[in-house]
């Protein structure tokens, strides 16, 4: 606890090595981090850059109070943020549609591997995908989401009632089937 | 389904909430190769507001120096003009006050016996003459030794020898030291209706071409131009790897365009002079389409073959449709377009994971065209000064862009379509180059200079672009000096 005290102190300062060592400690989290807020590891790597740019940038006015690295994946959540609201302003499109989904079996969930549901977010809208993301791993409810992403609420939950089905669907289309092919 | 909701919700939280994965090590390496850029930038910028404050205060210290001499020049000629009067008032005054002594020197052999007290006063007398009436009419001829002519000098002389000789009668006729003052004063005050009108005119006409002469000489000189300027523009741009994905392919590396203006430029006396001026300029990006996105129409069903791939290379600019508006990323930055072209179509892609959720089908190139007004501040430096001048020439340039359009290109002519996004209105380069002059008049010259122009930052604002070409430009004009 006190070395990362020592090296966000260093990092501060501009020390190089204190940099080095507290990107090597944080980046493969926060890779973890960006990659679900991206369509693919080419994006991911991007906001993982600009994320730490901003994390050296800043680090002078953290105030030793409360998770660092909660504060390192605000900062890379905000760069993906930041990034949906530049390129993604669009469609006030409210969809309130029911949408039927498979449901899928408990054995499913034990099968699937991390980077299986990777491929799978990565693969949603980047709208449904934003939503999720900070509805499931943020903890954010409906408001907080609108006013981060600048929607309405009801557009907020329609986005993730249909994250939720596309996610469901694929999972049970592609691991289902294995699954089943397994079992016949 | 409220149960299901959680389970899905469970089923990514408990696999990805914890998830790590090591970054590829070059994200570490441009980390540290931007952080680097950002302290370049500050460097630059550090030297883009010394250049531009060092450029300002050589300005003001020029335009102040050429102000001073314009005013020091005028009074110091007033004052020479006066001293060059002053001896040959005396002079002219000193002809009738001799004539005077003269009656008077007649009278004064009456005393001779008054001789040796003659001597006496005059001893007595000669230091308050001098004190107060020569030495200010020597010093006076002192300064104005290099300027009046050797008749001039000789007349001095002249006044002097009286001046004595008067001084002597003077002293014997009037003996008070006092009274002798005051007509002196009052001689000096009458110098001027005893010059006669020719002299005046001939002192002030005098006085004028020395000015003209030493103004030549040690104020410099102005000079005014008219430049054509051919510029070559050569691209120099990057981007980040998610824009480029879909980016419009640029297929122009460089672009040629006429560029022009007047310029001021002032000459100092030493092999210095500064230029300044207003330019027009203008710089391009073209680009066309994607090919290799043509797979992606199809990316839900097998992709068609390359033949067929090829033959449909054009339909598929990418495109974002964003509250209304059609974004289109090219090398120069993103363009807004207003209107469609003529021959293209608009493909949807709502649900597309890529930002660029669009695709524009259409065989159109398009072209970015940027509109500067350039106000240089150049130093130059005469290397050679014969028939052909030769000038070391560098200095920094303020861009303002004035007009920003995008246009279309297809078989149906040349359409505009919007404007470049984010561009930026004040743009700073540095220049360098040598230019080569040949007067052929005294007055009007023509030059020929190319120079090299480099863009300290990108024009484009967009952090995911960096748009800084360089530019070859090959001005030529005529100059007036005066």
């Amino acid at each position: 606890m006190k070395d990362l005290r020592q090296l966000i102190i260093d990092s501060a300062a501009g020390k190089a090595k204190a940099q080095a060592k507290l990107y090597q400690l944080l980046a493969p989290k926060m890779f973890g981090v960006c990659l679900r807020y991206s369509k693919d590891e080419t994006e991911a790597e991007d906001n993982l850059q600009e994320g730490f740019l901003k994390v050296f940038e800043k680090i002078g006015s953290y105030r030793h109070e409360g998770s660092f690295e909660g504060w390192v994946r605000r900062i890379m959540v905000n760069v993906a943020l930041e990034r949906y609201r530049k390129n993604h302003v669009m469609h006030p499109v409210e969809d309130m549609a029911a949408y039927e989904v498979p449901e899928f079996d408990d054995r499913i969930i034990s099968d699937i591997s991390a980077k299986d549901l990777m491929k799978l977010i990565h693969e949603l809208p980047p709208r449904y995908r934003m939503v999720f993301n900070l509805y499931v791993f943020e903890g954010m409810n409906h408001k907080e989401i609108a006013k981060e992403m600048k929607i309405s609420v009801g557009t907020s939950k329609s986005n993730l009632a249909r994250a939720r089905g596309i996610l469901q669907e694929k999972v049970v289309k592609v691991f289902g089937e294995i699954e089943n092919n397994y079992s016949a | 389904m409220i149960k299901d909701n959680e389970k899905m919700d469970e089923l990514f939280r408990s696999k990805l909430e914890g998830f790590e994965q090591d970054p590829p090590s070059y994200v570490w390496d441009r980390i540290r190769e931007q952080q680097a850029g950002k302290r370049r930038n500050v460097f630059f910028l550090y030297l883009k507001g010394t250049g531009v404050a060092a450029a300002v205060l050589l300005a003001f210290i020029l335009g102040w120096q050429w102000q001073l001499d314009r005013q020091e020049e005028i009074p110091t000629l007033m004052s020479e003009k006066q001293e060059i009067v002053a001896p040959n008032q005396q002079a002219e005054g000193q002809d009738q006050a001799a004539a005077a002594v003269e009656e008077l020197t007649a009278e004064a052999q009456v005393a001779e016996s008054k001789q040796p007290e003659l001597i006496e006063r005059e001893t007595e007398a000669k230091p308050v003459v001098r004190e107060k009436q020569i030495e200010p009419l020597v010093a006076a001829a002192r300064n104005v030794t290099q300027q009046v002519t050797q008749d001039e000098i000789a007349r001095e002389q002249e006044s002097f020898s009286l001046l004595n000789l008067l001084d002597i009668q003077l002293d014997e006729v009037f003996p008070e030291e006092n009274q002798l003052a005051a007509i002196n004063q009052k001689k000096i005050t009458t110098n001027e209706a005893l010059l006669s009108s020719v002299d005046q005119s001939r002192i002030q006409e005098n006085a004028r071409l020395l000015a003209a002469n030493r103004e030549a000489k040690q104020s410099g000189s102005w000079q005014v131009g008219a430049m054509v300027t051919p510029v070559y523009a050569i691209s120099n741009n990057s981007q980040s790897n998610n824009y480029a994905r879909d980016m419009a392919i640029a297929n122009n590396n460089s672009d040629l365009n006429l560029g022009g203006g007047i310029s001021v430029e002032y000459k100092t006396a030493s092999k210095w002079s500064v230029q300044s001026g207003v330019y027009y300029s203008k710089l391009e990006q073209n680009s066309s389409n994607q090919p290799y996105r043509a797979e992606n129409i199809y990316a839900d069903a097998a992709p068609p073959s390359s033949d067929i791939q090829d033959e449909l290379a054009y339909f598929n600019t990418a495109v974002a449709v964003r509250s209304g508006e059609m974004l289109m990323n090219t090398a120069a930055g993103v363009v807004a377009l207003d209107n469609l072209p003529s021959n293209a179509k608009l493909s949807n892609s709502f649900e597309s994971p890529s930002s660029q959720d669009g695709i524009l089908l259409t065989a159109t190139e398009f072209e970015q065209a940027f509109d500067y007004i350039e106000i240089p501040l150049i130093v130059r430096y005469q290397l050679l000064d014969a028939a052909f001048d030769i000038q070391l020439l560098g200095g920094i340039n303020t861009s303002v862009l004035v007009a920003n359009n995008a246009y279309a290109r297809s078989q149906f002519g040349r359409e505009h379509i919007g404007e470049t996004r984010d561009m930026n209105t004040f743009n700073y380069s540095t220049s360098i180059g040598v230019g080569v002059g040949y007067g052929i008049t005294n007055k009007i010259s023509i030059h020929v200079e190319p120079q090299l122009k480099y863009f300290l930052g990108s024009l484009n604002d967009n952090p995911d672009v960096s748009f800084k070409p360089y530019t070859i430009g090959v001005s030529t004009g005529l100059s007036y000096h005066f």
